[in-house]
């Protein structure tokens, strides 16, 4: 019996809730970015365009599977899947509401970076088989990216172990239930971690794997109908564990500061909508910043994670440690 | 026991900060500037290699150190004052040699440091955890120094070889530790002769074996003997002579010194040849190695033209001479086996500064190009025709007793093994004996072409002077005045035999 | 041998729900290319389709050619200093004040200091390696 609630749980947030938060995430885009130049956006498809993802899924599913005859087949083939797989995974720890997350695990936010580590070669693969020089260089560019600011991003999570002390993801959320929300004492560690998940997931202004202007569409120049939109799937549920990321360490998750939620499932429910809501922000300002921000340079990009990022994180350790030391303790 | 004790590793300490700090000179100084890296390193290296040597007189031996990690005892010492002596050897070395390459003299510097570090750190480990990470710190940056010409197609070549074989060979290690780890439910050394004495072996037994086989495979791979012994002419020939003098002589007693302390913790406590190493089957497999690598150097030198090939052959064949001291299983060897290391120190290094010396002038290793050093250098053809006789182990020379030692504790033994190894050792050095005087004769009795005035005028640098000099010291001080540095070799081997 | 580092263990069958996660995401992978190969137009394949795009321009060479060695250095640096990272979890949780840690603060307050220390030493080691690497311009994009 609770095998079988697992398994139901799981396929409802896998396969239902992530791909429709996604398909909805696209939508938003679109419509956020419209009106943000001035436009309306997709507003034909059901009400205000709110079934235009499912008009561009069908459009997907019929639309042509090209391979094209100079790929390497089975990587081509694989590298979607191995782009969505560890996305979708990754989620797996992320407390989305109170006492609720697909697994309760006290490796946590372990799992989070040594799944979502695994996106590289989805996106490596895929600009390596492709045979396609736009391909090639938006993979190397993309991996390269993602590997320099898998750092800054590792080490901007230190700070906050430091404080609560447990790796467990719901651990970390009671602590802020508890105390505050981590974001306050750490704010600049905040602002590395959010920096290092917008290079993480090649969004704007970090996207140069994908640079239009130099290189078509980078690692996904020659994919077409379900796999590019595999692609596009595995992106927009990277932006989503990001920002629920962004959450649960720096944000209280799915608490707020003097609001105690009632007991039992209703409790639950609203813990989960405050979840909701505070992730809808931070995927809002996901979009803002796309549409509000020019793109960096590639070398821009490097020296921000290599020469600044890292350094700056590696002293707002010492400095975290040396407050927590100097408080004696955090209880 | 159960202390950290931090200040006994000061040997270390002092390498790691010399390291760090020269790390940042590096980073500071450009490329035309590198002089000061040059003193720190010699700075660190008397530092810590004074530092080793005074241990022995100021610490209370045996004492460990890291909640007993670390270990500090008469043969500890020794061996540090052995890599002491040739990481400074070395440096002089390189500082001629680097005076005709314009780049990378910080890596250079660093690389030799941390692989000296890692020479010290194997002096001191006392489990296979600390044995292994000693050990990758040393062949790591013996990767890099022997690709370090990077320009030049045979050091590259040699470069990669070292680090295919050399993964292999960890790939051995590391599964044979595994599988004592397996056997001893322990990474210590001293839990294998714990677990043989109470009759936990049993069934593990094989098991015991089977991981002891393994980690001394792969710790052939570094004192260059069959069945790991390939690499060593190609990479001694491609990487930079003092790479190469270096190589022969530290990353080789290192592997010594830890298959010392392996085959010790396979001993019984007191010494006895414990319930392993009892059954002869080990004896037989070190006697078939010795005697392998021994027929391969020896009759491998024979033929070669280019001197650095050959003392890569003769390298090969000197790792079977020094595991025949090895495989007597007792204080005796062991103390041989220290001894053979001290008088190899003076020689082969000896050897190599003047090969450095010439190869300056000459660009070339080839043999036939030393005709004539006698007479247009007759200290550098006297430095090297002693070196090379020490080598072949005549008489009045530092590598004849270390051989006379190594013989004298295996053919003690009396067993039929015992008999067949020393049989064909002395075989060895009899062919060995040859080639060298080869050499030789080339020094003395050829002369060199006409109007080929390469060798004319060598100018010897002062720290390199003073390395030909000590080492030509060294060959006939180890050679008369034998005694006190045989009671040295013994006391480490005693302190080897009573380590817990 | 500090028994109260010691954090309760979790079961295999805590991880049951992400091994349901790993099939259904490869499941749902699966399915949604399967759909689009059934589903999916067939169309002729002709000699333009089945060369690389390149914005109209005759393709030259193949693809899989040498790009710069930066990568490989990024990539190295990476591993480097990721280990590092790694290093710093352990520590970082339990030099962490809260709960079930903040052991550390109550019961062995004279191992504070040696940890902060001992931290110090190592990130200042990194940091002397970070600096080097910097100032050797391993980092720099703008020169070859």
């Amino acid at each position: 019996m609770k095998l079988l609630w697992t398994v139901v749980e799981v396929s409802v947030v896998a396969t239902v809730v992530l791909p429709t938060t996604a398909a909805l995430l696209v939508w938003a885009e679109r419509r956020v970015s419209a009106f943000m130049q001035d436009r309306l956006g997709p507003n034909r498809v059901g009400p205000a365009g709110l079934l235009q993802p499912i008009a561009d899924l069908l459009k997907f599913m019929f639309k042509e599977d090209v391979v094209p005859g100079h790929v390497n087949k089975v990587m081509y083939v694989l590298a979607p899947a191995l782009s969505l797989v560890p996305a979708l995974v990754a989620f797996a720890v992320v407390p989305y509401a109170r006492g609720m997350a697909i697994a309760d695990l006290n490796v946590g936010i372990l799992l989070v970076f040594a799944v979502s580590s695994m996106a590289v070669y989805g996106v490596t693969i895929g600009g390596w088989a492709s045979n396609s020089k736009y391909s090639l260089l938006g993979g190397v560019r993309a991996s390269a990216q993602m590997i320099s600011y898998e750092l800054a991003l590792g080490l901007s999570v230190v700070p906050v172990l430091l404080v609560v002390g447990d790796l467990n993801m719901q651990a970390i959320v009671q602590w802020q239930a508890d105390h505050v929300w981590l974001v306050v004492p750490l704010f600049p560690v905040w602002v590395i971690f959010l920096v290092s998940s917008y290079a993480e997931t090649n969004r704007l202004p970090f996207d140069c794997p994908e640079a239009e202007t130099e290189l078509v569409a980078g690692y996904h120049t020659e994919y077409s109908s379900m796999k590019f939109a595999l692609f596009f799937l595995a992106e927009y549920i990277h932006m989503i564990t990001a920002s629920a990321l962004s959450v649960a360490l720096f944000f209280g998750g799915w608490s707020l500061p003097g609001v105690t939620f009632p007991d039992g499932s209703m409790g639950t429910l609203l813990s989960g909508l405050v979840f909701a809501g505070k992730t809808g922000a931070f995927l809002f300002l996901f979009i803002w910043v796309r549409w509000t921000l020019p793109r960096f340079r590639y070398d821009q990009l490097m020296d921000l994670g290599w020469k600044r990022l890292l350094p700056a994180s590696l002293v707002l350790i010492l400095a975290t440690a040396g407050g927590v030391a100097l408080l004696g303790g955090t209880n | 026991m159960r202390e950290f004790n931090v200040a006994l590793a000061a040997p270390e300490w002092i390498l790691s900060a010399t390291i760090l700090v020269v790390l940042f000179q590096d980073a500071r100084t450009r490329w035309d500037n590198k002089g000061g890296l040059g003193r720190t390193t010699w700075l660190g290296l008397l530092l810590a290699t004074g530092c080793a040597m005074l241990q022995g007189w100021f610490v209370d031996t045996p004492a460990t150190a890291f909640l007993g990690h670390y270990g500090v005892d008469g043969f500890s010492i020794v061996c540090k004052a052995i890599f002491g002596a040739t990481a400074l050897f070395v440096m002089a070395m390189a500082d001629t040699w680097l005076k005709r390459v314009d780049r990378g003299h910080g890596e250079f510097r660093l690389l030799a440091l941390m692989a000296t570090l890692g020479m010290f750190f194997v002096c001191s480990v006392r489990d296979f955890a600390g044995l292994f990470v000693s050990l990758e710190l040393i062949t790591v940056s013996f990767y890099c120094l022997t690709a370090f010409k990077r320009n030049d197609e045979r050091a590259i070549e040699a470069g990669i070889k070292y680090v295919v074989l050399g993964a292999l060979a960890t790939a051995f290690l590391l599964l044979g530790i595994a599988f004592i780890y397996g056997a001893t439910e322990s990474l210590w050394f001293h839990k294998i002769a714990l677990t043989e004495a109470s009759d936990g072996v049993g069934g593990n037994a094989a098991l015991l074996e089977f991981g002891l086989l393994l980690t001394v495979l792969g710790l052939c791979f570094k004192i260059a003997a069959v069945p790991f012994q390939v690499w060593t002419p190609d990479v001694y020939e491609g990487a930079a002579s003092p790479v190469t003098a270096f190589l022969s002589m530290g990353s080789k007693a290192a592997g010594f010194v830890l298959l010392l302390k392996v085959v010790r913790a396979c001993l019984g406590p007191d010494g006895d040849a414990g319930i392993i190493l009892a059954t002869g089957a080990w004896a037989g497999l070190f006697a078939l190695i010795a005697a392998a690598t021994m027929l391969y150097g020896n009759l491998g030198a024979l033929w070669q033209g280019n001197m650095k090939r050959l003392l890569g052959y003769s390298s090969i064949g000197h790792a079977g001479y020094v595991l025949m001291g090895v495989l007597a299983f007792n204080e005796a060897g062991f103390a041989a086996v220290v001894y053979y290391l001290m008088a190899y120190l003076f020689t082969v290094l000896g050897v190599f500064a003047v090969v450095i010396i010439v190869n300056g002038a000459l660009r070339s290793h080839a043999i036939t190009d030393y005709a004539g050093l006698g007479r247009k250098s007759p200290f550098l053809a006297l430095v090297l025709t002693c070196g090379l006789l020490s080598l072949a182990g005549v008489p009045p020379m530092a590598g004849f007793f270390g051989k006379f030692l190594v013989f004298q504790a295996v053919v003690q033994l009396g067993t039929p093994v015992a008999y067949t190894v020393a049989f064909v050792g002395a075989a060895g050095v009899v062919v060995s004996m040859y080639y060298y005087l080869c050499v030789v004769k080339q020094l003395y009795m050829v002369e060199a072409p006409e109007g080929d005035t390469r060798l004319d005028g060598l100018v010897v640098a002062k720290p390199l002077k003073a390395v030909l000099w000590v080492c030509l010291i060294g060959i006939f001080v180890l050679g008369f005045l034998v005694q006190p540095f045989v009671a040295m070799a013994q006391d480490a081997a005693e302190a080897l035999m009573a380590a817990r | 041998m500090l028994p109260f580092l010691l954090a309760e263990a979790n079961q295999p069958r805590d991880w049951l729900p992400v091994l349901v996660l790993l099939l259904l995401a490869v499941g749902l992978a699966a399915v949604q290319l399967l759909i689009s190969w059934l589903l999916g137009k067939r169309g002729e394949t002709n000699e333009f389709k089945d060369s690389p795009y390149e914005c109209g321009i005759e393709p030259v060479g193949d693809a899989h050619t040498r790009f710069s060695v930066k990568f490989y250095l990024v990539a190295v640096l990476f591993i480097l200093f990721d280990i590092e990272v790694v290093f710093l979890y352990p520590w970082a949780v339990h030099f962490g004040g809260g709960e079930p840690d903040g052991v550390i603060f109550q019961e062995r307050p004279d191992l504070l200091g040696f940890l902060f220390f001992e931290m110090l030493v190592f990130l200042a080691v990194l940091f002397l390696g970070w600096y080097w690497v910097v100032k050797k311009k391993a980092l720099d994009w703008e020169r070859v």
